[in-house]
């Protein structure tokens, strides 16, 4: 499989206080990349810097080739959609609003939405239950619905590489898995997709490699490669006392809670 | 000998006007084109036979020029100047046209007159009235050459510039017969407040140092530089140690205020009580209005009573209103 | 869905109808005497050279029509670059004064009034050229502090007029009592009374392009409203847009201004007014923001210069009397329907 996102020796980081640095790491067209990672440690200002809200410090980022930071924010637009975790709502702008912005790379500051593609929009709503959503204005949603108009947002700027940030944070159980599904459905049309999680379980379900992110140093795993004492060993780095259990797949901690509360 | 054929003189000369005054014949009929005093051209097919005016000045020249009845509009706040209730009560009823720093151009368009007298100051209305077609005549009465100029230039757009000539020769033959009264007398050292402070003078460019001068004193501030009312310290005033204050007509203060301020106590003025307040009950006589003159009158009376004393001036003010302005005025008004 | 959009339609029309009722209406109004036969003359005769039009029709066209245009496309201009900036910096409270544009224009004025600058057109030109230099000192200090951020904006927009207000208080202090302070004041004010044929034209050449780039561009301004981020990921570069929305609602405010002085309070609340009629921010918002504002505005002009016969009262007065009963009815039909 061809290398589309690739990402070299980058750091990353505010004014010239770098959070991590030597970044390396690339992604094929179809897979789907889970970033883990503690509070604080730099997942956010990564996905922020690969999206192009933030400057690099060092190092290079290409998609396809492309130098992304050499790309003007329009053309960038049509390649990377990012979405982050929670937006400043405006009130008096609705979902379809929202959504609509989302066309924008393509349609410019006049252009209208075909019937076409306001069907399209109709049908993923609906799929995803907030059909009745879209004419709601966005501070009136809670934000787990918010959320949803911003993945379908997102899903719908029509990108070879997408960047979630922290997405399933506020959804229901429902909305969780219509989420994956779409990602799913997303990757086998070849998208890349970066998504930000904290749900180990969630992660080694269905990404096909984790990027793990810990003490300013980032690794790239690939679960198909390691056996699970390989993995829980690597992971326990940012989850302590972490157990993997694969059939079915859920991933849970080790209790010993009596322990470390007997000191207290 | 010599005061008496003066006084002949004058009255010789007083009596020419006032016949000539009697309603004037118009002028010739034709076209009049003036110089206003923007240096716009003026052009009137024939003498106006109704004025409006924006300012109390040229409001005053047209009282003085018997052209009252003319009159169809006048500037704001007209019940606050006495002398239109004495002169021209008709004046009280007109519509307002606005003041110094807006006038309502609908409204003077909507009165149709023949001529709209402005300042200077609403030099970008007249345009507009002027883009509206009608004529307009930008007046700027400084000092009192331009005063004349203006009364000149009123009277001819008016078809009376005889009028205006006989109120000029007044003004001359009385500016004659004070300077020739004090020519010889020693010259009070004068010094005259600001209207909003008496720790502001005028400088010897101003209207008021040439009042004072032409009324026999000398303006204690007339070494300062500058053209407009200057402010002066506690300190300099003390320096100056004038024998005459004078308060302005429209101060908003009065000689009791002065003579209460402990730092101004050892002038020469305040323990012999020379503080003197210019008359203000019919007008302003000490600024460039048509009645100005009186003024200095006032002045000269008070300065050198003995050469020109206060009857002999109230009776000469009495005179000069009921002449040019058809009205006697009270007597207590004129102290 | 439909049906929204069919109300939505209902109000901008019934909007237009009421801004041309007021338009008509301030032209039939004021000191001098129109009637509508004057007017229909006053069409008539306009091909005609000044000489052989009578007095009404030069009234017509060269006082009524220019100041009715004044006064709706200052209402324009202000409730649109007043929505856009609540839009932009997120914050209910914006107003086109948010860069500090009236404080700059006053200063600017009160330079020229102070300096003995004569001509009326010279003063407008230090009113427009203040109120733009105050826009670009609030972009060079938010380059300076190094922020993006809108709270930016807002912090250097209040440095920026406190220091206009401040420079206006010593051209005050320096100016001669009982000449130039007066003017000053008098120009702070605001007034249509001044306004003319030959003070349109200038005026119109800079706020017609103007209010029709902002009203067209309301995709950018909804955009920025989510944020640089959101912005940037989406394809606009937050920027350069922002920079050029503020200065095209900056050129056209101060012309504004620089016209006809500072007037109050339509900027606030027109967006609000605006809003709690159309519900949304987007699409044709700012178009009914200028609506709005434009109505407001000729409603406070024609109080101005009817309410007493022959005088000129200042508008600021009319227009917080027109805004704020207006807010406060529909603020109360609102919170009852929330109940």
């Amino acid at each position: 499989m061809r290398i589309m996102l690739e990402v070299r020796d980058l750091s990353i980081g505010y004014k010239g206080k770098s959070l991590l640095e030597g970044v390396s790491l690339s992604a094929c067209a179809g897979e789907m990349i889970a970033v883990l990672g503690e509070n604080g440690c730099g997942k956010t200002t990564l996905l922020r810097t690969l999206a192009g809200n933030l400057a690099p410090l060092a190092g290079s980022m290409t998609l396809n080739g492309i130098p992304l930071n050499s790309l003007n924010v329009r053309r960038r637009a049509s390649l990377v959609s990012y979405m982050a975790q929670d937006i400043v709502p405006e009130a008096g702008l609705c979902g379809m609003d929202r959504i609509e912005m989302s066309f924008y790379h393509q349609k410019g500051l006049f252009g209208k939405l075909t019937h076409k593609e306001r069907a399209d929009v109709y049908r993923l709503a609906e799929r995803f239950g907030i059909a009745h959503l879209l004419d709601r204005d966005l501070v009136e949603m809670s934000t787990g619905e918010r959320q949803t108009v911003m993945l379908l947002g997102a899903a719908l700027q029509d990108t070879p590489l997408l960047l979630l940030d922290e997405p399933a944070s506020a959804l229901d159980f429902n909305r969780t898995e219509q989420l994956f599904s779409l990602l799913r459905y997303l990757c086998s049309q070849g998208r890349t997709v970066v998504i930000v999680l904290h749900d180990p379980t969630q992660a080694l379900r269905y990404a096909t490699k984790l990027c793990k992110i810990s003490a300013g140093r980032v690794d790239l795993l690939d679960p198909t490669r390691m056996d699970t004492a390989q993995l829980e060993c690597s992971l326990r780095e940012i989850y302590p006392n972490l157990r993997i259990h694969t059939d079915p797949l859920f991933c849970y901690t080790d209790g010993r809670e009596g322990e470390e509360n007997a000191d207290l | 000998m010599k005061r008496t054929l003066v006084a002949f003189l004058l009255a010789f000369c007083m009596l020419i006007n006032i016949v000539a005054c009697t309603p004037a014949a118009p002028e010739n009929d034709g076209p009049i084109t003036l110089t206003d005093q923007c240096g716009e051209t003026v052009t009137l097919d024939a003498p106006a036979k109704s004025i409006v005016s924006c300012y109390y000045v040229s409001s005053y020249a047209v009282m003085a020029l018997g052209l009252s009845d003319r009159m169809v509009g006048i500037e704001n706040k007209a019940n606050t100047r006495p002398i239109y209730q004495m002169s021209a009560p008709q004046f009280l009823e007109l519509p307002a046209v606005g003041t110094m720093k807006e006038c309502n151009v609908e409204l003077i368009a909507s009165l149709a007159p023949d001529l709209v007298i402005m300042p200077k100051k609403l030099s970008e209305s007249a345009a507009t009235l002027k883009g509206l077609g009608l004529t307009v005549m930008l007046v700027n009465p400084e000092n009192h050459e331009d005063l004349c100029e203006m009364l000149s230039l009123i009277g001819a757009a008016c078809g009376v510039s005889d009028m205006a000539e006989a109120l000029i020769s007044y003004y001359d033959t009385k500016k004659t017969e004070l300077s020739a009264l004090t020519a010889d007398a020693k010259k009070p050292v004068v010094y005259m407040g600001g209207n909003s402070s008496y720790l502001t003078t005028a400088p010897a460019a101003m209207y008021q140092s040439s009042l004072i001068a032409l009324a026999g004193g000398t303006n204690a501030a007339a070494a300062l530089e500058g053209d407009y009312w200057t402010e002066v310290s506690y300190e300099s005033i003390l320096a100056y140690n004038p024998d005459v204050i004078v308060i302005p007509c429209g101060a908003d203060y009065t000689a009791d205020d002065i003579r209460a301020d402990a730092q101004l106590a050892a002038l020469a003025a305040v323990k012999n009580n020379a503080i003197y307040t210019m008359p203000s009950g019919i007008e302003e006589w000490d600024s460039p209005i048509p009645s100005g003159i009186l003024g200095a009158m006032w002045l000269a009376s008070v300065l050198h009573p003995t050469l020109y004393t206060a009857d002999a001036f109230v009776a000469d003010a009495a005179e000069f209103y009921q002449t040019f302005y058809g009205f006697t005025p009270d007597a207590a008004l004129l102290k | 869905m439909i049906g929204n959009k069919c109300c939505k339609g209902k109000l901008l029309l019934a909007l237009a109808l009421l801004t041309t009722v007021l338009a008509v209406a301030a032209v039939l109004l004021g000191s001098y005497p129109l009637t509508l036969p004057d007017m229909l003359r006053g069409l008539r005769e306009l091909p005609l050279s000044r000489e052989e039009q009578t007095m009404a029709t030069r009234v017509l066209w060269q006082l009524r029509i220019p100041r009715m245009l004044m006064a709706l496309l200052t209402g324009a201009v202000l409730g649109v670059c007043g929505g856009v900036y609540q839009m932009l910096f997120h914050s209910p409270l914006a107003s086109p004064d948010l860069t500090g544009v009236a404080s700059g224009a006053s200063l600017g004025a009160a330079v020229a009034i102070v300096l003995g600058v004569g001509s009326s057109a010279a003063r407008m030109g230090f009113a427009f050229f203040g109120g733009v230099l105050s826009l670009l000192l609030v972009m060079l200090l938010v380059r300076f502090a190094g922020g993006e951020r809108v709270g930016t904006y807002i912090l250097a927009g209040i440095v920026i007029s406190s220091l206009a207000d401040a420079g206006l208080m010593v051209m005050k202090t320096v100016a001669d009592p009982e000449r130039q302070l007066a003017a000053i004041e008098f120009w702070t004010m605001g007034s249509f009374g001044a306004a003319s044929a030959d003070k349109l034209l200038p005026f119109a050449v800079i706020v017609l392009p103007t209010l029709l780039l902002l009203l067209l561009l309301h995709r950018p301004v909804s955009m920025l409203s989510l944020g640089n981020d959101a912005c940037r990921a989406m394809g606009l570069s937050p920027n350069v847009w922002r920079t050029l929305l503020l200065l095209l609602a900056t050129l056209s405010v101060s012309a504004a201004v620089s016209v006809s002085g500072v007037i109050g309070f339509v900027g606030l609340t027109a967006p609000h007014i605006a809003r709690l009629l159309y519900k949304r921010r987007s699409g044709a918002f700012l178009l009914v923001c200028a609506l709005m504002g434009s109505s407001l505005l000729l409603a406070a002009d024609i109080a101005a210069k009817t309410l007493v016969a022959g005088a000129e009262l200042p508008i600021s007065i009319f227009t917080v009397a027109a805004g704020v009963p207006v807010l406060v009815v529909l603020l109360c039909s609102r919170g009852r329907r929330e109940a």
